[in-house]
C-alpha cells in the first residue's frame, strides 16, 4: 500500500509546493487586505494544478484556459468565504474547478452531427492535444488520452482526481458532491473500463515505460 | 486466518480494490500477505498498477501548462478589499451620516443670536464664534449699525473673529454640504444659515 501510496503522491511533488497551512492563511490575510501581490503568489502556486484538472476533464486546451480564468476569477471574489476548518484550499478550489467544468459542458451541449460530411476533406478532433504535443505524445499515451475521454464525465472526475491527484475518496466526495462510497464506486467502475479501453499486457512492455 | 477459506480466484478479484484502496485494513492486509507468497498475483497487482501509472504519465505530459501562458491568464485581483461577512457595523455605515447631522445642528446653535450683542453678516452669514488668543474684531451689521472695536477690545470669546477671516472676501452662502460617505473633520468649515 505505501508503494502505491508514494507513487500516488508525485504528482505534487512534480508540482509548485502548496505552502503550509499557517503561510496559507497569511497570504488569504494578505490578499483580503487588498495587497495585489499575494494574488499574484496565491495564483501561480495553485493556477498549475488547476488547469491540469480542468483540461484533464474537459481534455481541451481552450476550455481549460477559460475554465481556470474563470475558477481563479470566482476564487478570489469568494476568498473570504473560505473557511479553512471546513476543507483544505486545494478542495475548496478543485470543487470550484470542477463546478465550472461541468457549467462548461452544459454550455457545450448540442445535437451534434457527424460534420464529415460538411468537411470530406477531413475535420480536426478538438479533443486531441495540441499539435505541439502529439510529437511529444507516444502512442500509448495518446491511447490513454482517448480512453479517458471516452469514460463518462462523472467517472473521468473520480478517475483523474484519485489516479493523478492521489486524494482519499474523502476528499473526492467533498469535490464532486458525493459521499465517499459513491466515489468508491465510480472508481472502481472507472478503473474497470480503464483496464478494458487500455492497450493490455500483450503490447510490447518496453514502449509502456514512460 | 480468515482467507485460509478464500480462494486464490477471491482474492485475485480482489486485487483491483486493494490496488485502489477501497478495501478495510484488515483485508488489504490479508492480501499483502497473500501476495507474499504468490508470484501471480503479484504480476496481477503489477498490472493493476499500470493502468494509473499510464493515466498518470499521459495527464502529466499532455496538459503541462507553459508558464508563460498561465501568467497571462490570471484574472485581475479585485480592487476593492473584500471584507469577511459582517464586518461593516452598524456605527461604520452610520457614522458619515452622524458627522453630518452634527455639522447641521451645529450650525443651529452657532447661528442663535446673542441677546445683547445681535450681529449678522453680510447675506446672513454668521461666523462661528470661537475662543482666541488672535486679534480680532467685530464685524458691522448689515443693517449698519456700526459697532466697531479696536482689537485690543475685542477679548469677548463669544464674538471674537479671527481677522483672517474679516479680510477674506465673503462667499456667497455655500449649498448644503452632501451626505458623503467620506468622514468629515469637524470645524473644517464655516457653518452657514
Amino acid at each position: 500500500m505505501s508503494e502505491h501510496t508514494s507513487s500516488l503522491t508525485w504528482a505534487q511533488a512534480n508540482t509548485t509546493r502548496v505552502p503550509r497551512d499557517e503561510e496559507l492563511a497569511f497570504l488569504i490575510q494578505r490578499c483580503l487586505s487588498g495587497e495585489e501581490a499575494a494574488y499574484v503568489i496565491l495564483y501561480e502556486r495553485h493556477a498549475s494544478l488547476v488547469y491540469r484538472l480542468a483540461y484533464s476533464l474537459l481534455q481541451q486546451r481552450e476550455d481549460a484556459e477559460e475554465v481556470l480564468q474563470d475558477s481563479f476569477e470566482y476564487a478570489f471574489r469568494k476568498l473570504a468565504d473560505y473557511d479553512d476548518q471546513k476543507s483544505a484550499f486545494t478542495t475548496w478550489l478543485y470543487r470550484i474547478t470542477v463546478s465550472r467544468c461541468r457549467n462548461k459542458r452544459r454550455r457545450k451541449w448540442l445535437p451534434t452531427l457527424p460534420i464529415s460530411i460538411l468537411a470530406p476533406g477531413g475535420v480536426k478532433d478538438e479533443s486531441a492535444p495540441a499539435p505541439d504535443q502529439v510529437l511529444e505524445q507516444s502512442d500509448l499515451e495518446q491511447d490513454v488520452w482517448a480512453a479517458l475521454g471516452k469514460l463518462s464525465p462523472k467517472l473521468r472526475e473520480t478517475a483523474v482526481l484519485r489516479y493523478y491527484y492521489a486524494l482519499q475518496y474523502k476528499e473526492i466526495g467533498e469535490i464532486l458532491g458525493i459521499s465517499p462510497k459513491t466515489a468508491e464506486s465510480r472508481m472502481r467502475l472507472a478503473h474497470e473500463k480503464l483496464r478494458e479501453i487500455i492497450p493490455g499486457e500483450d503490447q510490447d512492455n518496453g514502449a509502456r515505460r514512460a | 486466518m480468515a482467507y485460509e477459506n478464500v480462494t486464490h480466484t477471491d482474492i485475485q478479484e480482489q486485487l483491483p480494490d486493494y490496488v485502489l484502496g477501497l478495501l478495510a485494513p484488515y483485508q488489504a492486509e490479508e492480501i499483502a500477505d497473500h501476495l507474499a507468497g504468490c508470484a501471480a498475483c503479484r504480476d496481477a497487482v503489477l498490472g493493476e498498477r499500470e493502468v494509473g501509472a499510464l493515466v498518470r504519465n499521459t495527464l502529466n505530459a499532455t496538459t503541462r501548462p507553459d508558464a508563460v501562458r498561465l501568467r497571462q491568464l490570471m484574472p485581475p485581483a479585485p480592487r476593492k478589499k473584500v471584507t469577511s461577512r459582517g464586518s461593516g457595523t452598524w456605527t461604520t455605515r452610520l457614522a458619515p451620516v452622524l458627522v453630518v447631522v452634527a455639522i447641521i445642528l451645529g450650525s443651529f446653535l452657532i447661528s442663535a443670536p446673542d441677546p445683547e450683542r445681535p450681529m449678522s453678516l453680510f447675506g446672513g452669514v454668521t461666523a462661528t464664534a470661537t475662543s482666541t488668543n488672535t486679534p480680532t474684531a467685530t464685524i458691522a451689521q448689515h443693517s449698519g449699525e456700526a459697532d466697531e472695536k479696536t482689537a485690543s477690545d475685542a477679548q469677548d470669546s463669544s464674538l471674537a473673529i479671527p481677522v483672517s477671516v474679516l479680510e477674506a472676501p465673503v462667499p456667497d452662502a455655500p449649498p448644503a454640504p452632501p451626505i458623503s460617505p467620506t468622514p468629515i473633520v469637524a470645524g473644517s468649515q464655516i457653518a452657514a444659515n
